[in-house]
C-alpha cells in the first residue's frame, strides 16, 4: 500500500469522530450563538480537532512515528488553543480591561504549557518504544511499561487544556499582561520548545537504533523520524510563536486603544537617586 | 516596578539562564554520545546530595520570610532568617566539597574522562554562584550591624531574586546528574 | 537615615581632554556622555588596528605566491582582524553610540546604573587589550575568529594565543552584558513621564530590543568559552573528539551566540539609518510600527537559524531542510525595513548631506550583503561556496557596508552633539567616495573570486585564471579605503582644533537630543517639552501641525 493509499483509504478516517464532533459544533452554535469571525474560529477547531484525532495521522501515530505525533501535540498545544480563545474573546489582543493586578498565575500557566510539552513528548515516547521495541529519544521500553497504557485520547485532552490554560495571559481580557511580557512569555516558552526540539532531533544520531527502519506504512528511518519530529516541534513550533508575538507587537505599537490622558506639565521632577548621586560626586 | 535594582536581576538571571542551560545542553548531550562506562554517577552519594537540596530550598524560604520581616521592621526575625539562610547555604557548600574531596579520593577528576569534565564544570559553576549569593548575603547581614539599612532596602529584593535563581538552577542539576541516572 | 546627602547638581561643561585639571577625571567618570565618547575613541582606535591588519592582509594577497608576511603571522593577523572589527570595533561603536544617546533620546539625566555603565566600558577596554597582548605573549591566536575546536585545542594550538583570545572575549562579553542590562533598565525606568514604550524614538527601539538579544545570545558564547578555557588550562576533554569530547558541539555553542551577534551588530545600525533618514528627507518614518514590530521579529528568529552556518559540517537533510527554511524566512522582515526607508525618502526633500549619503550607500551595500546572505540559505549553494571569498565578500558586505557604514553617517549626523563642532562636509564627501569606491572594489569582485573557487583563509595562492587580477582590484580598493580612512581622521582632527560652532538643533531634528546644548552640559536637561507624539520637537516648532496625540 503506498502512503497516498493510506492517505485516501476510508477505514483510516474515523466516522465516529466526524459524527460527535458535528455534535459538539451544532450544539455549541445553537447554545452560545456564536456569529461571523467567531464562528469561523469554532469551525477552524472543530476542524483540527478532527485532522488530529479522527485522521490517519493518528493511524500513523499509532504505528509508532515520531513526527506524526509530534504534528499532534504541535497543532493541540500551539495551534488549537488560539483559535478557540479567538472564539472566546475576539482578535484584539491590545484591549485590556478589568483590574491590572492580574499576574499572580502568570507563572503557573506558563509552566502548564511549557511542561505539557515535555511530558506529553515522553508519553508519546515510551508508547512509540513499546510499539517499535526501539529505544527513542532516549526512552526504551524495558521499565514503566503502564506509561504505555495511557490512552492517546487523554494525552491529547491534557495538551488541549494546557494549551488553553497556557494562551491565559495572552488572550483572557482579564487576566492579560502588557505586551512586552506577553512576548517574553511566548519567547521563553518558545525556548524551551527549542531544547526539546534540539534533544527529540539529534537523540536520534546517537541512538544505536538510528539506522533501523519503520516500514509499516511508510519506510522511514527511526533518524530521519525523529530529526522531522524535533525539527517540527522547533521550527515552525517557534515561528508560530514569533508571528503570534509580531501580531502583538503590531498592535501594541498601532496603540489601537488607547485612552488619551491628560498629563500634567512635565517638570524634571524625577528626584536625585542614589546612582546619579554618585555619578555627580565622582564628577566634580 | 520602580525597584531598579531588582528589574536588573531579573535581566540578568534570564540572562545567566542562558549559560546554564547551555552548560547543562552540555552534561546531557556529553553523557549520551559516548558509550564508555559512566564513571562519576556510580561514585556519587545521592541521599545527601537530596539532604543539600532541600537545605538549598529551605534556605531560600528562610531568605523570602527574612525580607518580609525586614520590610515589616522586625530587625531580629530579619536577623534570624539571614542568619538561617547563611547556615544552611553554608551546609550546602560544605556538603558540595566533601563530595569534590570524595571523588578526588576515587581519582575522579576534571581530566579523567568526559564524564568527569562534564559534572565538575556544571556543578562548579553552579558552586560558584553560590559562593556569590552567600557573600552578597553576608554583606546584607553584616549591614544589619552597622545600621546601613537603605542600603539593604535597595539590595534586599535582588538578592533574593537571585538566590531564587540559584535554588532553582539547582533542582535542574539535581535532576539531570542525581535523579535522571537512576530512572 | 540617608545614606547619600543631596547636593545640587553641577552645571559646568564636560571636562575636555584639552583641559589639564580634568584629564583624570575621564579615568573616573560614570557620565554617559564621557563613556559613550571612550567607547566610540576605543571603537575608533581598533578599528585603526583592525584596518592596519586587513592592508597586510590584502598586501599579501595581490600577488599569487606573495612572501611578504610568514604563513603564521597570516593566520595570526587574519585572527585578529576578524575579531577586533567584530568584538572591538562594531561592539563597542554601537554600545557607545546607545550608551551617549539612550539619555538623551529618552530625556534622562543619566543611564539608570551609571557605575555599572563605566565598568563595562573599562572591561570591554581591558578585554582588547587582552587580545592585544597575545602579540607580545607568543603570538597571537590563529583559528579564526570562531576558533573551531579541535584546531583551538591544546595539542594544535600550543601557544598562548587562543588563550588570550577566550579571555579577551570573555571580559567584553561580559562587558557587552553589562551595558545590554544597563540599556534595558534605563528604557524601562528612566523614560521622561509622557514617552511610553510605544513612542521611543527608533534607535532607542532598536537598541532596547537589540540589548534583550546580548543578553540571550552572549552566554551561549560564554558557556563555550569556558569549556575551551577549562579544555586548553585544566585539560578537560569537551571539544576533544579522540577521547570522547565533541568538536561539533562548539560549532553549536558558538553559532547559536554567533547569528544573533550578526543581528545584534545590524539592528542599531538599522536604528541610526531610521534616525537618519527621515531628518534628512523632512517627512517622518514610513510605518513605524513595521519597522519596530520586524526588529522584534528579527530578534526573535535570530536565535533558531545558527545551524546554517553549519550546512556543510554533515548533518541530514532534513535538519538543513528546516533551518534553510528559517533562514528564508529572516530575510522577510529585514526586506520590510529596506521597503520603509526607501518609502520614507518617497516624495521627501533630500538634503544629501554626508550622513544621508552614508545612509543611502547602506541601503544599496546592505541589500546586496543581505541577499548574498539569502544564498546562503540555500543549502547546496551553501556546499559549493562556503568557506571561499564569497562568504568574505558577503560577510563585509554585512559587516563593513551595513554597520560600519551606519556608525560613519550617526557619527557624521551626531558629531555637532558629541563635540558642539560640524565635521566638515567637504572632507566628508571625500572620505565617503573614496571608502565606498574602495569597498566595492575589494569586496564585489570577490564574490566573483569565491565562485571561481579561491579559498578563504589562505596566506597566498597559485597563479590560476583571473586570480592574480582580481586580487590586484582587491588590494587597489583597499588602499582607496585606507586612504579614506586617513581623510576621515584629518576631518577629526582639524573639526576638534576649529572653535565649537554649532547650535543645539543643526539638522532641525525631532527626537529630545536636540532639545539640549551642544555638547550637552553635565545635566543633560533643565527643561524639557511636553512629549505627546514620537516626534518632540516637531510639535514644538509646529504647533498648528503637530504629529498625532499618542498619549
Amino acid at each position: 500500500m503506498t502512503f497516498k493509499d493510506f492517505i485516501l483509504s476510508a477505514n483510516n478516517w474515523s466516522g465516529a469522530w466526524l459524527i460527535s464532533l458535528l455534535i459538539v459544533f451544532c450544539s455549541m452554535w445553537y447554545f452560545t450563538r456564536v456569529k461571523g469571525i467567531k464562528l469561523f474560529f469554532v469551525a477552524l477547531f472543530i476542524g483540527l480537532i478532527y485532522v488530529i484525532a479522527g485522521s490517519p495521522l493518528m493511524r500513523l501515530h499509532e504505528y509508532g512515528l515520531q513526527s506524526a505525533a509530534m504534528i499532534q501535540q504541535v497543532v493541540v498545544l500551539m495551534i488549537a488553543p488560539v483559535f478557540i480563545w479567538y472564539a472566546i474573546s475576539g482578535t484584539n489582543l491590545s484591549r485590556q480591561n478589568g483590574s491590572r493586578n492580574t499576574t499572580r498565575y502568570t507563572l503557573f500557566y506558563w509552566f502548564t504549557g511549557t511542561f505539557a510539552m515535555w511530558i506529553a513528548h515522553f508519553i508519546n515516547a515510551k508508547k512509540a518504544a513499546v510499539v517499535t521495541g526501539m529505544s527513542i529519544c532516549g526512552v526504551d521500553s524495558s521499565s514503566n511499561i503502564w506509561i504505555a497504557q495511557i490512552p492517546d485520547e487523554a494525552v491529547l485532552l491534557f495538551l488541549l487544556i494546557s494549551g488553553i490554560l497556557f494562551f491565559m495571559p495572552i488572550f483572557n481580557n482579564n487576566k492579560r499582561i502588557n505586551p512586552l511580557a506577553q512576548i517574553i512569555y511566548l519567547f521563553t516558552s518558545c525556548v524551551s520548545c527549542s531544547i526539546l526540539g534540539l534533544w527529540v532531533a539529534f537523540s536520534a544520531s546517537i541512538s544505536p537504533y538510528g539506522l533501523a527502519s519503520i516500514t509499516h506504512p511508510v519506510t522511514i528511518s527511526l533518524q530521519q523520524d525523529q530529526e522531522l519530529a524535533g525539527m517540527i516541534m522547533w521550527v515552525p513550533g517557534c515561528i508560530l510563536y514569533v508571528s503570534m508575538s509580531c501580531y502583538i507587537a503590531i498592535q501594541w505599537l498601532e496603540g489601537k486603544n488607547h485612552i488619551p490622558e491628560n498629563l500634567p506639565v512635565i517638570e524634571k521632577k524625577r528626584g536625585i537617586t542614589a546612582e546619579n548621586q554618585q555619578a555627580v560626586i565622582t564628577n566634580t | 516596578m520602580r525597584d531598579k535594582g531588582k528589574l536588573l536581576m531579573f535581566f540578568l538571571i534570564g540572562s545567566e539562564a542562558f549559560f546554564f542551560i547551555a552548560l547543562i545542553i552540555a552534561y546531557v548531550y556529553y553523557r549520551n554520545i559516548t558509550h564508555a562506562t559512566d564513571t562519576v554517577t556510580a561514585n556519587l552519594n545521592v541521599p545527601r546530595a537530596a539532604v543539600l537540596t532541600c537545605c538549598l530550598v529551605l534556605s531560600s524560604g528562610s531568605l523570602m520570610w527574612s525580607k518580609k520581616a525586614f520590610l515589616k521592621n522586625k530587625t531580629t526575625h530579619f536577623k534570624l532568617g539571614m542568619s538561617i539562610t547563611l547556615i544552611l547555604s553554608t551546609v550546602f557548600m560544605g556538603g558540595q566539597i566533601i563530595e569534590y574531596i570524595e571523588l578526588y579520593k576515587k581519582q575522579i577528576t576534571l581530566d579523567k574522562d568526559i564524564f568527569g569534565s562534564s559534572f565538575f564544570t556544571l556543578t562548579g559553576f553552579h558552586s560558584l554562584h553560590v559562593i556569590i549569593g552567600i557573600i552578597a548575603i553576608g554583606i546584607l547581614f553584616s549591614f544589619s550591624f552597622i545600621k546601613f539599612k537603605n542600603l539593604i532596602k535597595n539590595a534586599i529584593s535582588a538578592v533574593e531574586v537571585y538566590w531564587h535563581f540559584v535554588d532553582v538552577v539547582w533542582l535542574f542539576v539535581f535532576f539531570f546528574v542525581y535523579i535522571k541516572p537512576l530512572l | 537615615m540617608s545614606l547619600f546627602v543631596n547636593i545640587a547638581e553641577p552645571d559646568k561643561t564636560l571636562p575636555s581632554i584639552k583641559n589639564d585639571k580634568d584629564r583624570l577625571s575621564w579615568l573616573s567618570s560614570v557620565d554617559h556622555k564621557q563613556i559613550g565618547i571612550m567607547y566610540l575613541l576605543l571603537s575608533l582606535f581598533f578599528f585603526i588596528l583592525g584596518g592596519l591588519e586587513a592592508m597586510i592582509i590584502r598586501w599579501q594577497l595581490a600577488v599569487p605566491e606573495n612572501d611578504f608576511v610568514s604563513a603564521d603571522f597570516y593566520n595570526q593577523i587574519f585572527t585578529m582582524h576578524g575579531t577586533t572589527m567584530i568584538f572591538l570595533v562594531l561592539t563597542p561603536g554601537l554600545i557607545g553610540l546607545g550608551v551617549y544617546l539612550i539619555p538623551l533620546m529618552i530625556g534622562a539625566n543619566e543611564m539608570a546604573f551609571p557605575r555599572l555603565n563605566a565598568f563595562s566600558f573599562w572591561v570591554t577596554c581591558f578585554g582588547g587589550l587582552l587580545l592585544y597582548f597575545s602579540f607580545f605573549a607568543g603570538g597571537a591566536p590563529t583559528a579564526g575568529w570562531f576558533s573551531y575546536a579541535p584546531l583551538s585545542e591544546k595539542p594544535y594550538s600550543p601557544t598562548t594565543g587562543i588563550d588570550y583570545y577566550i579571555l579577551g572575549l570573555l571580559l567584553t562579553g561580559i562587558g557587552s552584558i553589562g551595558a545590554a542590562l544597563n540599556f534595558v533598565v534605563t528604557v524601562l525606568t528612566l523614560r521622561l513621564p509622557g514617552i511610553k514604550l510605544t513612542m521611543l524614538p527608533l534607535f532607542v527601539w532598536m537598541t532596547f530590543i537589540n540589548a534583550f538579544l546580548i543578553l540571550g545570545a552572549f552566554p551561549l558564547l560564554n558557556a563555550g568559552l569556558v569549556m575551551l578555557l577549562i579544555d586548553r588550562q585544566l585539560d578537560a576533554l569537551f571539544f576533544l573528539p579522540s577521547s570522547g569530547g565533541s568538536a561539533i558541539l562548539w560549532q553549536h555553542f558558538f553559532w547559536s551566540f554567533g547569528h544573533p551577534e550578526v543581528y545584534i551588530l545590524i539592528l542599531p545600525a538599522f536604528g541610526i539609518i531610521s534616525e537618519v533618514i527621515p531628518v534628512f528627507s523632512r517627512k517622518p518614518i514610513y510605518g513605524y510600527v513595521f519597522v519596530a514590530a520586524s526588529t522584534v521579529a528579527i530578534a526573535l528568529l535570530s536565535f533558531g537559524v545558527w545551524a546554517h552556518h553549519m550546512f556543510a559540517v554533515g548533518m541530514t537533510n532534513t535538519v538543513n531542510g528546516f533551518f534553510a527554511a528559517s533562514s528564508f524566512l529572516i530575510g522577510i522582515p529585514t526586506g520590510v525595513k529596506v521597503i520603509n526607508w526607501i518609502g520614507t525618502m518617497y516624495k521627501g526633500s533630500i538634503q544629501l548631506t554626508v550622513a544621508m549619503t552614508f545612509a543611502l550607500v547602506f541601503l544599496i551595500n546592505f541589500t546586496i550583503g543581505g541577499l548574498s546572505g539569502v544564498s546562503f540559505a540555500i543549502v547546496p549553494i551553501d556546499w559549493q561556496l562556503t568557506d571561499s571569498y564569497y562568504v568574505v565578500a558577503h560577510i563585509h558586505y554585512v559587516f563593513l557596508g551595513g554597520s560600519a557604514f551606519s556608525i560613519f553617517a550617526g557619527i557624521y549626523y551626531w558629531f555637532p552633539k558629541f563635540c558642539g563642532r560640524h565635521l566638515s562636509e567637504k572632507l566628508g564627501q571625500w572620505h565617503l567616495w573614496l571608502f565606498v569606491t574602495g569597498f566595492n572594489m575589494t569586496f564585489l569582485l570577490q564574490h566573483i573570486l569565491g565562485i571561481l573557487g579561491m579559498p578563504r583563509r589562505i596566506n597566498t595562492y597559485l597563479d590560476l585564471p583571473y586570480f592574480e587580477s582580481l586580487n590586484m582590484i582587491s588590494t587597489a580598493g583597499a588602499f582607496l579605503m585606507f586612504a579614506g580612512v586617513a581623510v576621515f581622521l584629518y576631518n577629526l582632527i582639524i573639526t576638534m582644533r576649529s572653535k565649537p560652532t554649532a547650535t543645539p538643533d543643526p539638522w532641525d531634528g525631532w527626537t529630545l537630543e536636540w532639545a539640549t546644548a551642544s555638547p550637552p552640559p553635565l545635566k543633560n536637561f533643565d527643561t524639557l517639552p511636553e512629549v505627546h507624539s514620537r516626534r518632540p520637537l516637531w510639535d514644538l516648532k509646529n504647533p498648528d501641525n503637530k504629529d498625532k496625540r499618542l498619549n
